[in-house]
């Protein structure tokens, strides 16, 4: 058995959709032709290995089991993303929890295989970002839910902020709640630790240890605080008047919202990757650069950043940084878990908002 | 190659254990008999690329009952019967051949919907009508799809001898006592509804696959108009399950997987029929 890491499409835009359709066929191509592999990435806290599916439950069954079969453990839940997959491994003590959308794929834009019906149907509840962020997936969350699976949105928990610059979208729709907001909520460390409550109270109800969970999260959230500590003394060696964020996509609105940056700019001017850039904007958003002394532009590791790039080659001088905002990384230590992704995050915001004032 | 091996574990225990399987593949099976019986019509009288505009057409429909929020089934609707009426209107209007008229609505339609959907900014969506949500299918959207295929099936029953006579020769058809234009419009909204009907399962990217590359397969294999479409839908509907079953076991996208299994069964199909028509020469 191995991992298959289907390749997705770059970050593509709606004016670029025959490019997305070939990323889309080579992705079925290539993911047909892994002969025998049918293995969903899972994230244990503890050890933070992409193990397949099929290994973990089985090792699952043989420690919780013992010599009887375990009716009583109840199943671990599932995770839209492997971020939110890694936190709700910590906080049920490291039970492993797969991920819908892989390792390195854009949650913005995956579309799932039907798998992901059966995958959800075996676990104890799902665990979703919510506000739209999971956009392939939100028919698949809507109906899954509508058959009486929990969905937990973490969303939900938590205060939203706006987006940025707001397109006025108050449209009326008779099927669909549509969330107005910046999905990306758990760039804020400290969110997350308020948020994770509503893992604890959905595992409680499915049957897992309420006390053992409840320790665990207790220290995992001691574990956020120090996370959250740590990065505030990071963050203060940046002078207050450069803690300006230039980002490809808005997705740092939280992280610039809990330690005093303001995301004065991003290339595409929304949200979600999947929007476009137009000539207006970037053109203001180059003027932008210009006066403020920005050095470095933010991308994201899991989308393409050709525009940013062209923008930073375009103005000389400026230098682009790949953030992990969307997913975890397979291999190497930046991105392994949750906590040493924000700490990469961290340190990269910081080394390139101080490099113009060095 | 545990579909050869255990053909049981990998062909049918799926569909056992998992509702929801059973539902996509009724609900892709039923889009599929939808588009194979009309793209019959649509291969064999060469509007591949009027069907093609038409799968593109209906998402500014969509777009804008979106934004308006009304019912998106409607609005795809209006926008495939605007495009039929645009390419006759331009066709009569104009000097130019059918493929540029129909080129420049199909841009135009499709540049619509991009231009709504960002002022709208609702790309969650746009995400949703672009690849379809076959695994969300559930009973009702079953239902739905049976009576459009069952309306299908009586509308391509019914309009057998005029669309047959109009094909082959439209002044025939005319002394006949059929009206080969009308009969040509019929056609055209019967591909639109075939469309609307089956884009909720693949998407509107991808849809025109099903219309066309399970008759175009057919048509290769026979030759008498009504086998090609029992054909088309035998391909389709084969076509439909083998795709489901690979994103089912190899977790690659499900709208995707069913549309590339129909033009590599096109593909198997071609080789096959070189292969045996060399073989008698």
């Amino acid at each position: 058995m191995r991992v298959i890491l289907i390749p997705l499409p770059p970050r593509v835009r709606l004016t670029s959709s025959a490019r997305r359709v070939a990323a889309l066929v080579a992705a079925a191509v290539i993911g047909a032709s892994c002969g025998g592999g049918e293995a969903l990435p899972t994230t244990t806290s503890a050890s933070a290995e992409t193990v397949p599916a099929g290994d973990a439950d089985e090792a699952t069954e043989t420690t919780g089991g013992g010599v009887t079969p375990s009716a009583a453990t109840p199943a671990a839940p599932i995770a839209t993303t492997t971020i939110w997959a890694d936190i709700t491994s910590a906080v049920l003590c490291g039970v492993a929890v797969p991920a819908i959308v892989p390792v390195g794929a854009d949650p913005h834009t995956f579309e799932a295989p039907i798998s992901a019906r059966a995958d959800i149907a075996a676990a104890g509840f799902v665990v979703a970002n919510g506000l739209d962020l999971e956009e392939g997936l939100l028919d698949l969350l809507e109906t899954v839910e509508a058959d009486g699976t929990v969905v937990v949105r973490m969303a939900d928990h938590v205060e939203v902020l706006d987006h940025g610059d707001d397109h006025g979208d108050d449209h009326g729709d008779d099927q669909h709640d549509h969330a107005a907001g910046d999905p990306h909520i758990w760039l804020d460390p400290m969110r997350v630790h308020d948020a994770i409550d509503a893992i604890v109270d959905a595992a409680v109800t499915a049957g897992h240890d309420a006390d053992a969970v409840a320790a665990c999260a207790d220290s995992y959230r001691a574990e956020l605080t120090a996370l959250d500590t740590e990065i505030a003394e990071m963050v203060a060696m940046v002078p207050t008047a450069a803690r300006q964020l230039v980002t490809n996509h808005d997705a740092l609105g939280y992280f610039a919202d809990r330690y005093g940056f303001e995301v004065i700019g991003t290339v595409i001017p929304s949200t979600s990757t999947m929007a476009s850039t137009n000539p207006a904007d970037l053109a203001d958003l180059a003027a932008l650069i210009a006066a403020t002394g920005v050095t470095t532009i933010f991308t994201d590791a899991e989308s393409s950043d050709v525009d940013a790039a062209a923008l930073a080659e375009r103005l000389g001088g400026v230098t682009v940084t790949p953030l992990l905002t969307g997913s975890l990384t397979s291999g190497g230590e930046d991105g392994r878990d949750y906590l040493s992704m924000m700490r990469t995050n961290a340190d990269r915001i910081v080394a390139g908002s101080s490099a113009g004032d060095s | 190659m545990r579909w050869l091996t255990d053909p049981w574990d990998w062909w049918v225990v799926p569909f056992v254990d998992n509702p929801f399987m059973r539902d996509a593949f009724l609900a892709a099976g039923l889009a599929v008999v939808c588009t194979s019986l009309v793209g019959t019509w649509v291969v064999l009288r060469g509007l591949s690329f009027l069907g093609d505009a038409l799968a593109h057409g209906v998402l500014p429909g969509i777009a804008i009952a979106y934004v308006l929020g009304v019912s998106t089934t409607l609005g795809a609707v209006i926008a495939a019967v605007a495009m039929v009426g645009g390419v006759s209107l331009i066709r009569n209007a104009s000097p130019l051949p059918d493929d540029a008229s129909i080129g420049v609505l199909f841009v135009g339609f499709l540049a619509l919907a991009v231009v709504v959907m960002s002022a709208g900014a609702a790309t969650g969506d746009l995400n949703r009508f672009l690849f379809g949500s076959i695994n969300a299918v559930s009973g009702d959207d079953v239902v739905e799809l049976a009576v459009i295929a069952a309306l299908t099936l009586t509308a391509i029953v019914v309009g057998h001898r005029a669309l047959l006579i109009g094909t082959f020769d439209t002044v025939q058809a005319a002394m006949a006592g059929f009206r080969p234009r009308a009969t040509h419009l019929a056609l055209l909204v019967l591909v639109a509804l075939s469309i609307v009907a089956a884009f909720e399962t693949v998407g509107s990217l991808l849809v025109f696959a099903f219309l066309v590359a399970p008759p175009a397969t057919a048509a290769l294999l026979a030759r008498r108009v009504v086998t090609i479409m029992v054909t088309a839908v035998a391909v389709g509907v084969a076509s439909a399950l083998v795709g489901l079953l690979v994103s089912f076991h190899h977790r690659t996208a499900s709208g995707a997987t069913m549309a590339l299994t129909t033009v590599v069964v096109f593909m198997l199909a071609l080789g096959a029929r070189r292969l045996t028509v060399s073989r008698s020469h």
